[in-house]
């Protein structure tokens, strides 16, 4: 009834598409900081606009530095997310996934022991005062 | 559904203010026909998605 094998033709051609799911594990994909500057994970399907170039992050300081990785793993986990949408069964995928996951979940305990809470499930707010509404924000540098 | 996570995406870096600019991106931001207003049509399209794949967008 519904196509569930749907494969976004439109995004490869079609040597692409056959070895896709074989290629892109002999080093096909960036590392996550590559795909979070480009947006794209998956280097066979990374297609940029005309001559312009990814930019480069730099950030200000050790907090920056630290959210920055953190930014890095969790755009590779959902653009890993969306391709295990599409192929379920690839162990190798799903590895990986596990594998930033775990990355980024240590990374944020870390950050959140040092900085302050990103989440509300955070162990920093076990601390007096309460630090949930303290700087920086989001926005602010 | 939603959780508050202070933090962003992507890291910004302001240097200069731009006022022109600025107001011209918040009207794009949230204003008539904004992204803000094709989000939400999106995010409320999960609920009439035909299969699992649609929900788990």
């Amino acid at each position: 009834m519904y196509n569930y094998n749907y494969p976004p033709n439109f995004y490869f051609d079609g040597n692409n598409l056959r070895n896709y799911q074989n290629n892109y594990q002999n080093d096909n994909l960036f590392n996550p900081y590559e795909g979070l500057i480009r947006g794209n994970l998956f280097k066979n399907i990374y297609d940029p606009y005309k001559n312009e170039k990814p930019y480069a992050i730099k950030p200000m300081n050790n907090q920056a530095k630290m959210l920055t990785d953190i930014d890095s793993l969790e755009f590779a986990i959902i653009d890993l997310n969306l391709y295990l949408d599409v192929y379920p069964d690839d162990k190798y995928a799903i590895e990986l996934f596990n594998k930033y996951r775990s990355e980024q979940n240590e990374l944020l305990h870390n950050y959140q022991n040092e900085y302050g809470p990103i989440l509300l499930n955070s162990d920093a707010l076990n601390n007096i005062p309460w630090m949930w509404d303290n700087k920086p924000w989001p926005w602010e540098n | 559904m939603w959780r508050y996570e202070k933090k962003l995406e992507y890291p910004i870096n302001i240097n200069k203010k731009d006022l022109s600019l600025a107001k011209t991106m918040m009207a794009q931001y949230g204003g008539p026909d904004s992204e803000l207003g094709a989000a939400l049509r999106y995010l409320n399209q999960r609920y009439t998605m035909p299969d699992e794949k649609g929900y788990a967008l």
